[in-house]
């Protein structure tokens, strides 16, 4: 016969009482202590499964509780008495959660896996889903997003004339192609010169970059870099995959609260800061290769972006790690760096 | 907040985590106690914390979410288990099937909320106003469920679950703060404080509450300066790195720092104001008539939220466990339990056990229950 200690609470009052546990070789359990001497049957009491170093809770079929040290002698006993195992899950967990190899093999698989899941898993994910919202959806997120974002612009001050260059350099690109959803090209005076588009093939484009572009194939130039925008549907994507990536982290930390605090606050503002870059890249790649095939060099996106750089204060360090747009010396290089698409022929 | 994963709890359990509620010094009169005191004693250790931890996330991952119920009862049971107060250990009995429930639940408004969001904007205005009146009824349940499910000494706690008086603490009286201009605010944290100690019991012995509004008052005004400094310094630097011609910068990087910068002094303000708040609450807390002592201090509190941010922050969220349990310790080792005589009088009394959706939703709500 084995004995542990405990200590014994019945159920209806507060009042404890230490007591002997004399585990029975025939499944049954005895408890002994100054106020208290009962038998109880195996099937009678269900023990807590084992977590870390905690006592264990003998919770008795008629409220009563005993807490006694965690034991191998106890968990011998329950191994050797109770046929049918309940616990076992349980047991596997605690196997695992008390082994410093397998914590440091499951950190490292958690932080490979929380890599691929933001760097590759999301983004895919995002993709996919963002190819099959029906164009009707996205319309109407657009023009949501639209009726926001233009609160604080002012009415265009550009002449028909020069709308209708803006137009034609957009008809010159879809000639070519044309994206899923038919653009609509609108203006307004932004105070920078900024052009941007939204899900639904909405084009935005500011009186103020108008005016930068030195000639039409600069504005052509800027416009394939927003089809690149529409046709990769990176505004949808962008919603699927910051609700997404909100969802994991939450799900990982076991903690959805934690969304709210700041701890949580900055890494996501970073992650999103990764993840609008990699969508100017894709949108220059598609620009790149679109104003090929409309027969304009992409060289003239390069020459807009160095003015929109210039007549931009500087930013004394270059934060590009940080930024929504990769450098711009970086998209220029990249620009100007012959791609399969641009490059002549071999001979 | 984020008073969740530690015990923050029906009254005997302190608030463990990083973030949770307020207060200030000053006690009222203790009676004269026939018991000596009693210390709540911490045994979690931050090692085993870690691998409990690590390797519940890592399954968590591979059932691709299913397993979080599980991991957060273990998380838990971990917590209060390792929490004792005269010679008896508290314990968390809910099951995680529940859990579960309510995860998938919570889950699936989420993301119907952002996906149609994002397409009909009065989606998000008719969910926030349906999330906005439902939330006394999320508050009460999942107040009931925790309280439900933690037991001491064979008994469990409870909390009574009234929805009017919920509703008039959390959606009537809000009313007054703007009304007021924010001077409400620390009345009706008071008054919020009031009804979520004042409705637990521990069979049939029952929490009451007699704090006065004054530390409150004094917590959240100097917390409301913090944060007025946080603004004052945002705009300045929004003007400093934005664009010198006024237009606005079209670069959040810019603004980056400055953002950094008021995060920082909101997170200061919410652990100033918690940490004032803490030892008035304890200390004006009482369970029958044995009453709670706390003796917290601020500037250690804020030290270590600070350590424990920068700590997170640096090593990508793997030293959250550690967090946790150091938070959790010096909570504990602030409060002590002060029986005015023995406690065997208190008996086993029944209710009804709440909701495990309500636990989650309150705690996606971002709900701040822990005390």
């Amino acid at each position: 016969m084995i004995t542990l200690p405990g200590r014994y609470c019945d159920g209806e009052y507060a009042r404890s009482c230490s007591v002997e546990l004399r585990l029975l070789s025939n499944g049954h359990l005895q408890l002994v202590g100054e106020t208290v001497n009962r038998l109880v049957p195996r099937d009678g009491a269900i023990v807590s499964d084992r977590l870390g170093t905690l006592p264990r809770f003998l919770r008795l079929s008629d409220g009563g509780v005993v807490e006694t040290p965690d034991s191998i002698v106890l968990e011998d006993w329950l191994d050797a008495t109770a046929p049918r195992r309940t616990h076992r899950p349980g047991r596997l967990i605690h196997w695992l959660e008390s082994r410093a190899t397998i914590a440091a093999v499951a950190t490292a698989l958690v932080i490979a896996a929380a890599i691929l899941a933001f760097s590759q898993g999301l983004p895919q994910l995002a993709r996919r889903t963002a190819h099959e919202v029906p164009l009707a959806i996205e319309q109407k997120a657009g023009w949501a997003a639209y009726s926001v974002l233009t609160q604080s612009f002012s009415k265009t001050a550009l002449s028909y004339n020069d709308r209708m260059h803006v137009r034609r350099a957009l008809d010159r690109l879809l000639a070519v192609e044309k994206p899923h959803a038919e653009p609509t090209l609108l203006f307004f005076q932004m105070g920078t010169p900024n052009a941007f588009a939204l899900p639904g093939g909405i084009l935005i484009v500011s009186d103020e970059l108008y005016h930068l572009a030195a000639n039409d194939d600069e504005i052509a130039a800027v416009l394939a870099h927003e089809l690149g925008h529409i046709e990769k549907r990176h505004g949808l994507q962008s919603v699927l995959r910051n609700s997404t990536a909100l969802i994991l982290v939450s799900t990982l930390t076991g903690d959805l609260s934690t969304l709210s605090t700041f701890s949580a606050t900055l890494p996501f503002l970073l992650l999103q800061f990764g993840y609008a870059r990699e969508f100017e890249r894709e949108a220059d790649a598609f620009a790149a290769q679109l104003l090929a095939k409309a027969g304009i060099d992409p060289v003239h996106l390069a020459r807009i972006l160095e003015r929109l750089d210039q007549s931009r204060p500087s930013e004394g360090a270059d934060f590009s790690y940080l930024s929504t747009h990769p450098s711009t010396a970086e998209r220029i290089d990249a620009l100007r760096a012959p791609t399969p698409a641009t490059a002549p022929p071999p001979p | 907040m984020d008073a969740n994963d530690p015990p923050a709890l029906p009254p005997p359990e302190p608030a463990a985590d990083p973030a949770s509620i307020p207060a200030v010094p000053s006690a009222p009169p203790i009676l004269p106690s026939a018991e000596p005191p009693a210390a709540f004693t911490f045994h979690g250790s931050a090692g085993e914390y870690f691998r409990i931890w690590i390797v519940n996330t890592f399954l968590t991952l591979i059932t691709l979410g299913v397993f979080s119920a599980w991991a957060k009862v273990r998380k838990r049971r971990y917590l209060r288990g390792n929490t004792e107060l005269l010679g008896h250990r508290f314990d968390y009995t809910a099951d995680p099937r529940r859990l579960l429930i309510g995860n998938l639940i919570v889950v699936a408004l989420f993301l119907a909320y952002a996906l149609f969001g994002a397409v009909y904007p009065a989606v998000r205005l008719l969910a926030l106003g349906l999330g906005l009146i439902f939330l006394p009824w999320i508050i009460v349940r999942s107040l009931a469920f925790n309280a439900h499910h933690t037991m001491w000494r064979g008994l469990r706690f409870r909390f009574h679950p009234s929805l009017s008086a919920a509703v008039m603490v959390y959606l009537l009286k809000p009313l007054l703060v703007p009304l007021t201009l924010g001077f409400y605010y620390p009345a009706w944290a008071r008054a919020a404080t009031e009804f979520r100690v004042s409705r637990h019991r521990l069979g049939t012995a029952y929490f009451r509450f007699d704090a006065s509004r004054g530390p409150f008052y004094r917590a959240y005004l100097a917390a409301g300066g913090i944060v007025f400094i946080g603004v004052l310094l945002l705009g300045l630097m929004t003007q400093l790195l934005g664009r010198p011609d006024g237009a606005p910068a079209s670069n959040t990087t810019r603004l980056l720092p400055a953002v950094f910068v008021y995060l920082t002094m909101l997170f200061l303000a919410r652990h100033y104001a918690f940490a004032q708040l803490f030892n008035p609450i304890w200390n004006g807390t009482r369970l029958d008539e044995h009453r709670f002592r706390a003796t917290l201090r601020s500037s250690r509190w804020i030290g270590l939220q600070f350590t424990n941010l920068a700590a997170i922050l640096l090593s990508c969220g793997l030293f959250y466990p550690w967090a946790v349990i150091r938070t959790t310790r010096y909570t504990l080792s602030c409060l002590a339990f002060e029986p005015a005589h023995s406690l065997e009088s208190i008996r086993r009394m029944g209710c009804g056990d709440g909701s495990a959706v309500g636990d989650t939703a309150a705690e996606f709500a971002g709900v701040d229950f822990g005390l």
